[in-house]
């Protein structure tokens, strides 16, 4: 038997090896993608149940307000855009525009961040709040 | 849900089935797996073409339509069926049915892996939410207003002008069913994390040898990239069935020379431009892999011919969605200056090169990573092999390749986005996408495991009569 041969027959047994021991280990990792009992995308959605019923059916977009938005306010770059595609996510059909200029707002402000709009802002609103730092936003008056 | 759904991407999977045989009429047995591998394929992203242009009617006879289709192919299919040629009469050896046993425990493995990623995160990963699922749901919510996905209103992150192959195989369903349930993403993405696993598999057992399929299809399913990505809901991996079966085809073609094949071809193709925008990318490659395989070929005229054919139809609604519909891409939403000025960077090529170098290096984790390939291929290709020498099917395949990776290069660089956070987001799935038909040439050119040990056996006996 050649050493090639040796070399061909022990990468065949190494192939079968590495394939058992991934497979096992990612199956195991699988529990690292959370918890049985409820996942991240659900528990966000229901967050937005009450608020989506109070927006008027017909409406087609929305403007999006977050802490981004606001000057001075420190914010996580990564969770700013992870809960922005995951509020137009669950809003959908009604698109979910980074824009202020639609006559509602889908607010997801942290209370100093809301403050601080509410004072700099111009204009007439009525605002909702809704839990978990979710506010819509009426445009009453431009 | 789950048995309702199933049963309802078993008809495109049927019709796609009929209609692969119907076109390719191959009667060798050994690639009957084959031809259901492609026909289900191709049946899903036939069926999601014909919903596309069924949105357009507002009408709610979908299924009607698609058993309608699935007579009038069985109907075809049984005028032209001829009984299949027993060429495989031999039993399997006890290597083959060793290697056939770990690959069904690997498949178990991933079945396992899979339930539990998709109870864990029924609505997929990141992608999966900002785009693939949010259509399907606009479209399944909006009614006769679904065009709104095509919307310029929509952020740059939700990308409304990518192509809608997933979007609408879960959109359809809904509508079928009149719910709204994760069910049907998450078996389309099953499908398609199987399919291109049965692609690789009959394709090395038509070309090669069981053993040889086994190996290779316990190589793709064992890889946890491959495990990861298809069990969230992208299309990553309905692309990377697409270009493998485009690969394959050829490569089979180069075997069987039956000029019908290059009808699947073209239609393959076109699917893959159906499925995401690297699809236009891979264009460029399959028509290379046409060219090269019709060169100085006395038939050429007439494989073109059977390409166009097999490419016109679906291409023209592609195109319908993408310059008609679509807004524009975000690559192309920049001047001219810009994207010269970023040709002319050449920090931005070093720098697209060693990330590149990076993924290979590491894509798959310890186990099959480009090294390790290559290694497998230094090792296994031995001189007196009996593997296929450099055939233009091999040559195509290699071609192919090549120009998918230099395309991913070139829009690397013109990128409107932060280059090192495109890279880091995207560059394992995209060398993802090659990694099938990466798979299936390797396996395709060394050394069979029947024919290894065959000759480690005949050794022994050698070395046995000798004492």
């Amino acid at each position: 038997m050649t050493i090639r041969r040796i070399l061909q027959v022990g990468l065949i047994g190494w192939v079968i090896y590495s394939s058992f021991t991934q497979s096992f280990a990612y199956l195991i990792s699988t529990k690292e993608r959370g918890s049985l009992e409820q996942d991240p995308v659900t528990t966000w959605e229901t967050k937005f149940v009450r608020l989506k019923k109070a927006l008027p059916t017909s409406t087609v977009a929305v403007g999006y307000l977050a802490d981004w938005d606001v000057p001075g306010i420190t914010y996580n770059d990564g969770n700013q855009y992870g809960e922005y595609v995951l509020i137009q996510y669950a809003l959908s059909p009604v698109i979910v525009a980074r824009d202020t200029d639609y006559e509602w707002l889908v607010g997801n402000l942290t209370h100093e961040a809301y403050e601080k709009w509410q004072r700099s802002t111009q204009g007439s609103f009525e605002v909702s709040f809704f839990r978990n730092n979710l506010y819509l936003i009426h445009k009453v008056k431009p | 849900m789950t048995l309702l759904s199933l049963a309802l991407y078993s008809i495109p999977a049927i019709i796609g089935a009929l209609m692969v045989h119907i076109i390719w009429r191959g009667t060798n047995s050994k690639i009957i797996l084959v031809k259901i591998s492609l026909g289900v394929g191709i049946g899903m992203g036939i069926t999601s073409l014909l919903y596309f242009l069924f949105l357009f009617t507002q009408q709610s006879w979908f299924l009607i339509l698609l058993f309608g289709i699935a007579l009038l192919f069985a109907f075809l299919a049984f005028r032209v069926w001829q009984p299949f040629d027993p060429t495989h009469n031999e039993p399997f050896s006890p290597l083959q049915k060793v290697l056939f046993s770990i690959l069904a425990v690997i498949i178990i493995i991933d079945l396992a892996a899979f339930i539990s990623t998709s109870m864990r995160i029924p609505h997929g990963a990141w992608d999966s939410w900002a785009i693939w699922n949010r259509v399907a749901r606009f479209i399944f919510r909006s009614g006769e207003d679904w065009q709104r996905i095509f919307s310029g209103e929509f952020d740059w992150l939700f990308h409304a002008d990518y192509p809608l192959l997933v979007p609408l195989t879960t959109a359809w369903v809904w509508d079928v069913l009149n719910v709204e349930t994760q069910k049907a993403p998450m078996i389309q993405a099953a499908i398609f994390l199987f399919l291109c696993g049965l692609l690789l598999f009959s394709a090395l057992f038509a070309t090669r040898s069981l053993g040889t399929a086994c190996l290779a299809t316990i190589v793709l399913l064992a890889n946890p990239e491959y495990i990861g990505i298809s069990s969230v809901q992208l299309a990553d991996t309905p692309l990377a069935f697409f270009i493998a079966a485009t690969a394959i085809l050829y490569v089979l073609y180069d075997k069987y020379r039956q000029p019908q094949m290059m009808v699947l071809a073209g239609m393959t193709t076109a699917l893959a431009a159906w499925t995401k925008n690297e699809g236009w990318v891979f264009m460029a490659g399959s028509l290379a892999g046409l060219f090269i395989i019709s060169y100085k070929n006395e038939s050429a005229w007439r494989l073109a011919g059977w390409y166009a054919a097999g490419i016109a139809l679906p291409i023209a609604i592609v195109l319908f969605h993408k310059l008609v519909l679509a807004p524009t891409n975000d690559i192309y939403d920049q001047s001219s200056v810009e994207i010269m000025t970023k040709l002319f960077d050449f920090a931005r090529y070093g720098m697209i090169a060693r990330e590149f170098g990076v993924a290979l290096f590491t894509f798959g984790g310890w186990g099959f990573n480009a090294p390790a390939l290559l290694a497998y291929y230094i090792i296994m290709k031995s001189k007196s092999s009996d593997s296929t020498p450099l055939s233009r099917g091999v040559l195509t395949v290699l071609i192919i390749l090549l120009v998918q990776l230099l395309g991913y290069f070139a829009t690397y660089l013109v990128t409107p986005r932060d280059l090192e956070w495109h890279l880091a987001f995207s560059l394992t799935r995209i060398i993802y996408h090659v990694f099938p038909t990466a798979l299936f040439l390797l396996f395709l050119v060394t050394d069979t495991p029947e024919s290894i040990f065959s000759q480690l056996k005949n050794s022994n006996t050698v070395i046995q009569q000798g004492f």
